[in-house]
């Protein structure tokens, strides 16, 4: 039977029909519709990219660029962006027939040399067109011609006032800025014997003075960098351009530039971007509040970082060498400075390693101690109920806490909590029998042996450590206490500042001549080259570049 | 680009003085003794001093090894000189000796330690901390390895000097006598058994590319490092002697120790000098066994092309552990020393002469690094 043309017809591929149906096409048209899903994806990411850094540029709102002629349009947009803000000032009055407007953060301006400002301003001689007020006051030095809104804003924050005139797409920044300020003061944490009082205070520009006061070189450069994207807060690099290494340079202004913070308080909040292991105990840059240091710190080859509202800076590389020297050894006897420096590098150690020596002799090795002196210590810690660790923790607890609420407390109360603390506190626990005498002993010790150390951070460290050094001695004795100082040995020559070695130069044969400064001092003549561990680009003090 | 702030690695010659005799004077001076005068007997001190001859001989072949292949170390070099296989052999050799020497070390330390500083703590748990020490030791970059021992040898080194220069209180010049024993081929017997004091060296076959080719010749700053050890440990083999007698002391574990045990201070405040030497002997055995770890671990690491040799000390962590335990009978201990020593000897006088004979032939017009080409 021959079978129907309709039929046939019926069975055929849908694609001999329908041409759009055919399998190539329809792959072809997955591919495309692949490829543009692919696409999409793509631009999609890089728009999110895009509103991400408008959204961190511009917090808030979107803003506009730059001024208008129209006065009114821009006070009304300053009013718009400083809307909820009640000490942002706004005086308007009247300039050559025209209106003009003031505006300026209350407690930030000094009022007096801003009325001055425009005294000479209103009443010159002859009268001043706005067209030419930048051409004819700009000659003062405190007056900045600015166009761009985000910069006018940001100067009126920070003390600025700002002065818009009818008809002229600029504004006139004056810089009056005359905030609440703390004077130089002597320094709180690292006083000197013999040496300079003043230190840094919060305000940047009268830091940045205090080290350009010391030096007149002309190679100290002194970059600024904005950090923080609400705060905005200045922070400026200081290094000496034809001494420290341009590597090191260019590592610390790439971190700076690196970091993605909101607010900056102060310079301990950038400091942990700015260090390779922010997990280590150990302090990675070395704070100052000391001018001085900072200008020492420059010639040697390293870099100073200052911070707006920080009175203290940030030095770069630094080392256990450096942490461990005052200003004062330059100023005494080099045979006394380097007796002074080993006693301090003694205290390190004892207050580290002092409760764990108590606890790992009298709990595991008595016996190498002198038969008279070992039957006393057993007698005195017979009397006390708590093995010997527990004791140790406990005592170290309450100074911890003690030394805690001391550094807490108003200056008035401190005497009064020392008495309690140290009197009261210290006396009972030993009457009470609760702790022996000989940890009283031991404890206090080693938090003197704590204070001796110049660097408060690094001194935290050290407390810190002591932890995990009196549970290694209860476990294992005076060998748990080797292990331990073998484990902080490793870890401070694998610690890096900056690339040099935590140590420093501290027993290192390739740095012998580093070692006339650095567990001893010898005397200041003999001192010519500067240390080679920071790699300075003149290696000579005297008479070089 | 390697920038200066990155850690650097490189080494100085007197760096390589202090590394070499930092890694010999290490667990043996309180380890080795014993079996040396069971050797050698009286004139065991002058094994010690010809043994740092030999072995000085030993590494000086190693550096002019290495100067064939001045960029380039074991790992690379040996599979080219002898073919995959060979080379592969002998590297795995290289690994094993420096693997059981850092088994052995840690069985005899953690024993030495369990006896004289505690009484109920188990060797194990004395092994395991320093096991895990060593392996966060090992773990570190060149550059810092290199900061530790030179730390270690300053700070440590003369204080423990200094304690055997305390055990001349009871130093006899009769006991020392013969100065030469009656038989002299048993000094001379005595020179491979101190290979346990000098062993090391070889790390300079895996470090050679690291050391800087200006200042000081290589040559010159091994034979520094093998000076100095050569003085130790003829000093306090000749003090052990001096003190025990050679026959009082072969009979003993570790004569060193009791030598120290024997010391008594005037005075009543120092007492158990032998704990202070265990406490500075310590780091010196730490400063052994990092190198002893490491060394395994970059030649894997490399071998097997990983960037980060790491992960081979995480893997060793186990192995050393098992075999730790294995090892724990002393007989069996001290056949593996013995093998050791074996291992070390052929390695040291065979495989390293050979390989340089070899690539003189294969490559006869290689221009060598020599110190002498650079000024």
């Amino acid at each position: 039977m021959k079978k129907a043309p309709n039929s046939y017809h019926r069975l055929r591929k849908l694609s001999s029909a329908v041409s759009g149906a055919a399998l190539p096409f329809a792959r072809e048209r997955l591919s495309r519709l692949r490829r543009l899903i692919g696409d999409s994806k793509e631009v999609c990411t890089h728009f999110e990219a895009v509103l991400e850094s408008l959204l961190l540029s511009q917090p808030g709102e979107i803003q506009p660029t730059s001024f208008t002629s129209s006065l009114t349009v821009n006070e009304n947009m300053l009013r718009t962006l400083f809307r909820d803000c009640e000490d942002i000032r706004y005086r308007s009055f009247v300039f050559d027939r025209r209106d003009a407007l003031i505006v300026y953060l209350d407690g930030m301006v000094n009022l007096e040399r801003l009325d001055e400002s425009l005294r000479q301003l209103l009443y010159a001689g002859e009268p001043v067109r706005p067209e030419l007020i930048p051409r004819q006051i700009l000659a003062s030095s405190a007056v900045q011609l600015v166009a761009e809104v985000q910069l006018s804003l940001v100067s009126v924050m920070r003390g600025s006032a700002l002065l818009l005139v009818d008809g002229l797409a600029q504004a006139l920044l004056f810089d009056l800025a005359d905030p609440a300020k703390r004077p130089v003061q002597e320094a709180h944490r690292e006083g000197v014997l013999r040496g300079p009082y003043d230190a840094f205070t919060e305000t940047l520009s009268d830091n940045i003075v205090l080290v350009r006061r010391r030096t007149a070189d002309i190679h100290v450069k002194a970059k600024t960098f904005i950090v923080g994207d609400r705060s905005r807060t200045r922070v400026v690099m200081i290094y000496v351009d034809n001494l420290a290494k341009h590597s090191l340079v260019s590592e610390v202004e790439r971190r700076l530039k690196k970091i993605r913070i909101d607010k900056v308080l102060t310079a301990g909040m950038i400091e942990e971007f700015l260090v390779e292991s922010p997990w280590s105990p150990f302090p990675q840059l070395q704070d100052t509040e000391r001018p001085d240091k900072v200008v020492a710190a420059l010639y040697e080859g390293r870099v100073a970082i200052l911070t707006d509202n920080t009175p203290w800076a940030l030095i770069a590389p630094c080392n256990y060498s450096l942490l461990m020297q005052s200003l004062d050894d330059y100023t005494t006897p080099p045979v006394i400075a380097s007796l002074i420096r080993l006693t301090r590098h003694i205290s390190a150690f004892l207050s580290v390693y002092l409760p764990g020596m108590y606890i790992a002799i009298t709990s595991y090795h008595p016996s190498i101690l002198p038969g008279s002196l070992a039957l006393t210590i057993g007698e005195l810690r017979s009397r006390a109920p708590f093995p010997a660790f527990l004791e140790a923790a406990l005592m170290e607890a309450v100074l911890e806490v003690f030394q805690e609420a001391i550094a807490r407390l108003p200056q008035k109360l401190v005497v009064a909590a020392s008495v309690v603390g140290g009197f009261v506190i210290g006396t009972t626990v030993v009457e009470a029998g609760i702790i022996n005498p000989l940890l009283v002993v031991v404890v206090s010790i080693t938090a003197i042996a704590s204070y001796a150390i110049p660097s408060y951070s690094l001194s935290l460290a050290l407390r810190w450590l002591r932890i995990p050094v009196m549970i290694l001695a209860s476990v294992f004795g005076l060998y748990g206490l080797v292990v331990g100082a073998l484990l902080t040995l490793t870890h401070m020559c694998a610690l890096r500042s900056f690339g040099e070695s935590y140590l420093g130069e501290i027993f290192n044969v390739t740095m012998l001549q580093d070692w006339k400064d650095s567990l001893v001092r010898l005397p200041m003549k003999l001192l010519r080259t500067r240390p080679k561990v920071f790699g300075p680009e003149d290696r000579t003090r005297v008479g070089g570049k | 680009m390697a920038s200066d702030l990155d850690p650097k690695d490189k080494l100085s010659p007197w760096q390589l003085t202090i590394l070499l005799a930092a890694v010999g004077i290490g667990s043996q001076i309180i380890l080795a003794p014993a079996q040396l005068i069971k050797h050698a007997g009286q004139g065991a001190w002058i094994s010690v001093a010809l043994g740092a001859v030999a072995f000085f001989a030993a590494t000086w072949l190693m550096l002019k090894l290495g100067e064939q292949f001045p960029d380039q170390n074991l790992v690379q070099y040996f599979p080219a000189v002898w073919g995959k296989l060979l080379g592969g052999i002998f590297l795995a050799w290289f690994v094993i000796i420096h693997l059981l020497q850092f088994i052995t070390i840690l069985h005899g330390f953690s024993r030495v330690i369990a006896f004289n500083l505690f009484f109920r703590t188990p060797e194990e748990a004395i092994a395991i901390l320093f096991l895990f020490t060593c392996a966060y030791g090992a773990m570190q970059d060149w550059g810092t390895i290199i900061r530790i021992q030179q730390f270690i040898f300053f700070v440590v080194i003369p204080p423990l000097v200094a304690l055997w220069l305390v055990a001349l209180l009871n130093f006899s010049y009769d006991r020392l006598l013969p100065l030469l024993p009656d038989d002299p081929l048993t000094v001379l017997t005595g020179v491979p058994a101190t290979w346990n004091f000098y062993s090391g060296y070889e790390v300079v076959l895996l470090i050679f590319p690291l050391i800087y080719r200006i200042g000081v010749k290589k040559a010159v700053a091994a034979g520094a490092a093998f000076g100095c050890m050569g003085v130790l440990f003829t000093t306090v083999t000749v003090l052990t002697i001096g003190v025990l007698s050679a026959k009082t002391a072969a009979d003993m574990i570790y004569p060193t120790l009791v030598v120290i045990k024997g010391i008594e201070i005037p005075g009543t405040f120092v007492e158990r000098l032998e704990v202070y030497m265990l406490i500075v002997w310590i780091p010196i055995v730490f400063d052994t066994m990092i190198i002893l770890f490491a060394v395994p671990a970059r030649v894997l690491a490399q071998s097997t092309r990983y960037s980060d040799h790491r992960r081979w000390i995480l893997f060793f962590i186990p192995v050393v552990s098992v075999l730790f335990v294995l090892l724990d009978p002393i007989n069996i201990a001290t056949k593996t020393g013995e093998a050791l020593t074996t291992l070390g000897w052929g390695f040291s006088f065979l495989v390293a002469p050979l390989t340089l004979l070899a690539a003189k032939l294969k490559y006869p017009y290689r221009k060598r690094d020599t110190d002498a080409d650079i000024s």
